[in-house]
């Protein structure tokens, strides 16, 4: 993999914005493209947990 | 003939709990246990068993690791061993530095370097015995959430020691296979213990979780379960409303993280 490509996937997440996926890990794998993939929605913590914390519950 | 006949155990935080449970078992399968926990209290938890050699000592310090050990060779060697003790506190993102570093020391120095340690001592003398088991306590915070509140926000640095024992399992289950050293993880949810009933300030389990808390026998039996099944570089999950048991064998590049 390119250390560029790397970079260009980190700058793409930050630009999902406030809106943006959390509680995720980027899978990054040689032989695959380097870039975002859909958001799959946490996979270690269930939705309702992740709404519940964001509203300081 | 039993299951464990000749073969010589080591259980850390073994005065209670989940501990206390797998050392019964052990001893029962035929085990001699060298049960160790920083309480005094692991000198009677087990009096009048002549399987448990107990000893009071403290994982996160290696001069006490070591004479685990020794106390383990000293009765015939090493052939399982189970890295039990551990601590759990809440430890808020947003506490002070002082706090969040005094709070580091105290997880990470019982939960992955008292492991580390344990377990660098011990491979030696499992390898020397042909093989063994090595099993790792952990938490079902690292396997996928299958309910609501499965993971307290709060409690970040208990999260990442058991997310450490991972990167243990993984590595040296592959780095040990050459030597007959198996290494899993068991991972569970709510277990009635006294860890558990710390959290309430009665020290009584709210009803609803009364209701459903799984059983440390119940763990301590999965883990048996394990070793006799011969796997390795797996954790085994035990969740709240399902059955504990052993799921059929994961492809190698699932058996950490699903």
């Amino acid at each position: 993999m390119k250390a560029e490509d790397n970079a260009q996937a980190l700058i793409d997440l930050l630009n999902e914005g406030p809106d943006g996926r959390t509680a995720e890990n980027m899978n990054f794998c040689v032989g695959r493209p380097v870039k975002l993939e859909p958001p799959r929605g946490p996979k270690y913590i269930v939705t309702q947990s992740l709404a519940r914390s964001s509203k300081g519950a | 003939m039993a299951f464990l006949d000749q073969k010589i155990a080591i259980v850390s935080g073994a005065a209670q709990g989940i501990g206390q449970a797998i050392v019964s078992r052990l001893a029962q399968e035929g085990a001699t246990v060298v049960a160790f926990d920083t309480q005094a209290a692991i000198h009677t938890v087990f009096a009048g068993n002549p399987k448990v050699a107990p000893v009071q000592a403290d994982v996160s310090k290696r001069a006490d690791v070591e004479r685990v050990v020794a106390t383990a060779v000293a009765r015939g060697g090493v052939h399982v061993l189970v890295n039990n003790a551990g601590k759990w506190k809440k430890t808020p993102v947003d506490s002070s530095w002082e706090q969040a570093l005094a709070d580091w020391d105290e997880i990470m120095d019982t939960n992955v370097k008292g492991v580390l340690m344990l377990s660098r001592a011990c491979v030696p003398h499992l390898a020397k015995a042909g093989g063994g088991d090595i099993i790792n306590l952990s938490t079902y915070y690292v396997l996928p959430a299958r309910s609501d509140g499965t993971n307290p926000p709060d409690t970040d640095l208990y999260a990442a020691s058991k997310w450490a024992l991972n990167g243990f399992t993984d590595a040296w289950a592959k780095y040990l296979a050459k030597d007959n050293i198996r290494v899993n993880g068991l991972c569970m949810g709510a277990t009635d213990t006294p860890m558990l009933r710390g959290l309430f300030a009665d020290g009584n389990l709210p009803a609803d979780m009364a209701r459903t808390v799984m059983s440390s026998a119940a763990i301590a039996g999965q883990m048996i379960e394990l070793m006799k099944d011969g796997r390795t570089g797996e954790n085994i999950g035990a969740w709240v409303g399902y059955p504990i048991e052993l799921p059929p064998r994961k492809a190698a590049h699932l058996r950490i993280t699903d």
